[in-house]
Parts: C-alpha cells; structure tokens; sequence
C-alpha cells in the first residue's frame, strides 16, 4: 500500500487525519438541527441555522490572517493549536443553553478549522515531492468526504439520545491531536507572503466566473445540510431516525461523484460544466415532490453527487487557468 | 487563486441560510409559501445560466 511503503508514513497519516476533520466541519451536527430547534424552540429558525453555517464564516476569516499566523508560530504549534479549538469548542457547544453562547463556539470552532483547513494540503506540499503530492492530494480529498460520512452518522445518532451529545463528535479531533503530537516534527514551514488590496481585487477580476461559480455552487449545495432535517420534520415523509443514514449516504455519493469527475471531463469535455447545476435541479425537484422514502433518497444522492462533481469541477478549469500560481493568493 | 475558491466556498456556506430564507420569503410574498428546495431549485437554475453565459465568455 503507497502509504505504508513510504518511508514518512507516520507523518503522511498525521498529515491525513487532519483531512477528515475540515470540509464538513459546520455540517457534522445537521443531523441534530431538527432536535436542536424543538429546544430552543422560542428562538428564529436562521439562529438554528447558523449553528451549521456559522463556522464557515470564521475559515474564511481565519484564511485571510493564516500566513501571519505561520509566521508567528511553528507548524506543529500552530495545528495543535487549531485542533484544540476544533475539541474544545466543539464540544462546549453542546454544553451551551443559550444560543447566542452557542453560536460563539461555533465560531471559535471555525478559527480552529481555519487553521487546520490549509494545513491539511499545505503541509503535503510542504513535505512530500512531486510526485507523491498528486496521490496524497486525492487521498486527501477522499478523506475530506469521508470525514463527513462518518461525522454524520456519529452525530446523527448522539443526537437521538440528545442533541447535546451530538456535539460529542468533535472528540474526533483527538486522533489527529495524538498523531500530530507523536509523528509531526515542529517546524517553521510556510513563508509569509505580502499581498496588496490591489492584487486581491486583480484576483477577482481574473477568476471571478469560477469564483462566483463556486459561490453559487456551495449556496446550493448548503441548502442540503442546513434545511434537510428541517423540512423532513415538516413534511414527515421519511422517519427523522432515518435522517443522518441519508445525509451520510449523500456524502458517500459526493465521494462518488468526485471520483467519477475525471471520466466525466473525458467523456463529456466542455459540456461537463452542466453536470452539476443539472443534477442539483433534478436533486431538488425529486425532494419537492416529497413522494416518499424513494424519491427523497434520489434527491439526497443527486444533491451530493452535484457537490462531488461541481467542486473539482471549478477548481480543475480555474487551475488550468492560473497554472503553476494557482496555490498561491 | 486557491485561496480565493476557498473563500468563496466558505462564504457560501455561511449566506446560504440567509439567501434561502430570503428567496423563501419573496415566494412567500408572491404565491403564499415556498420551501426552501424550491428556492435552490431557482438558485440552481440560476448556476446553470451562470456556467453557460461565463464559458461562452471565456471563449
């Protein structure tokens, strides 16, 4: 196995663990959302909503500060310190009986994986050559899906014992604090790199149908995890029992469909552009018919077959683009 | 770049509650109600216009 017959496998496993733990980071307790609104019943549905996307909006904050951040402190400490956000806060959440509390978990939770997001790949590049970046990359990206499969499922059924212990999933995060802290060495590994407001703005301008693409993309995509269990609730078409073995099996189908994207862009060249906002439509009409058990899981599995598809999609066409600068700000 | 795609990604995730509601509410003012799959399925046409009207434009 390439993992085991590298002579860094130790670090490679570390490096790995940190992938399941980043893309689906706010998701991991939308099983929950449902038994998390029945208590706090009194209080607007986009609050509850937030737990799920609040997180995201502190990465995209943490992101922009993550080169500062690596020049201050070495690469060790500064995934520990990400991971102990990710544990502590995650968890505390769950412990939390005001929501406005709640939601400041959630949004230390997202500087943690703000911090651990770009470590994930960064340190492949850092460490590993060439030639073994592209497999660790892919294995990367399984993990990332994977990661949700699992944290889905988990937290799906603590939530039916209580929502509180759904927040329990965060424990998962320890694996990676003892693989890190046993296997990583601690070093200072990224260069800071200044950046004008001037060339941000040229960013945008160069890329911005991919960014707003990918924008459009992930708005679609969330509506899933943030509104699923709610409106299965609403229409009791499909047992809530049922909800986290959907949205995992929807995360398997993400995996699928990322794995398929290559023969995709193959078989279907430019056209493959069309594939993901065509599965979403088609995904979303079959939920809106709410006929039944069936159509519900045919919805739910072109929903994350879209995501699978549509992410490297904008990713692949947008590196081609910028070419070799295409990791850099 | 990357970084660019991923902020764009996490951004999404954190509006995508707010502009669903916000779709739901102008189907509400309209027909009376919406559930939050019929504003993705318009959001969803919405990407496929997108992707169709940016690669004509790239060529």
């Amino acid at each position: 196995m390439f993992i085991q017959d590298h002579r860094r496998w130790r670090l490679m496993l570390a490096i790995l663990s940190l992938s399941l733990l980043t893309v689906m980071a706010g998701a991991a307790v939308a099983p929950a959302l449902d038994v998390i609104q029945q208590h706090f019943s009194g209080e607007p549905v986009i609050l509850i909503q937030l737990i799920i996307s609040m997180p995201a909006l502190f990465i995209a904050i943490t992101n922009l500060f993550f080169g500062k951040l690596c020049a201050l402190f070495k690469g060790r400490t500064l995934t520990l310190t990400g991971l102990a956000f990710y544990v502590v806060f995650g968890c505390a959440a769950g412990l939390c009986s005001n929501i406005y509390l709640l939601l400041i978990c959630r949004a230390l939770v997202g500087v943690g994986v703000g911090i651990i997001m770009p470590m994930s790949t960064g340190l492949i590049t850092y460490y590993f050559t060439r030639d073994k970046q592209d497999t660790l990359m892919g294995y990367s990206s399984a993990m990332n899906m994977m990661g949700g499969v699992v944290a889905t499922l988990i937290a799906g059924f603590l939530a039916m014992v209580s929502w509180r212990l759904s927040f329990l999933v965060y424990l998962l995060g320890l694996i990676s604090i003892v693989l890190v802290l046993l296997w990583m060495p601690n070093e200072r590994i990224f260069q800071q790199k200044t950046s004008s407001k001037k060339k941000h703005e040229n960013i945008f301008a160069g890329y911005y149908p991919w960014i707003v693409g990918m924008f459009l993309l992930m708005v679609n995509f969330f509506n899933y995890p943030s509104n699923f269990a709610l409106e299965v609730s609403k229409s009791g078409v499909v047992s809530s029992s049922l909800v986290p073995v959907i949205m995992a099996g929807m995360d398997i189908f993400g995996f699928i469909g990322g794995l398929l994207f290559p023969k995709c862009k193959t078989a279907m060249g430019n056209r493959s552009k069309y594939i993901a906002p065509v599965l979403f439509i088609l995904g979303y009409i079959a939920l809106q018919s709410a006929g039944g058990l069936l159509l519900t899981l045919i919805g739910s599995f072109m929903v994350g077959a879209a995501n699978g598809i549509g992410v490297p999609y904008f990713i692949s066409t947008a590196s081609a683009k910028a070419g070799a600068n295409a990791a850099t700000p | 770049m990357i970084p660019a795609l991923s902020i764009a990604l996490y951004i999404a995730q954190f509006t995508a509650p707010t502009i669903i509601a916000a779709i739901q509410a102008g189907f509400s003012a309209v027909s009376g109600g919406g559930t939050s799959y019929e504003a993705a399925i318009l959001l969803s046409v919405v990407m496929l216009l997108w992707v169709g009207v940016f690669d004509r434009k790239k060529n």
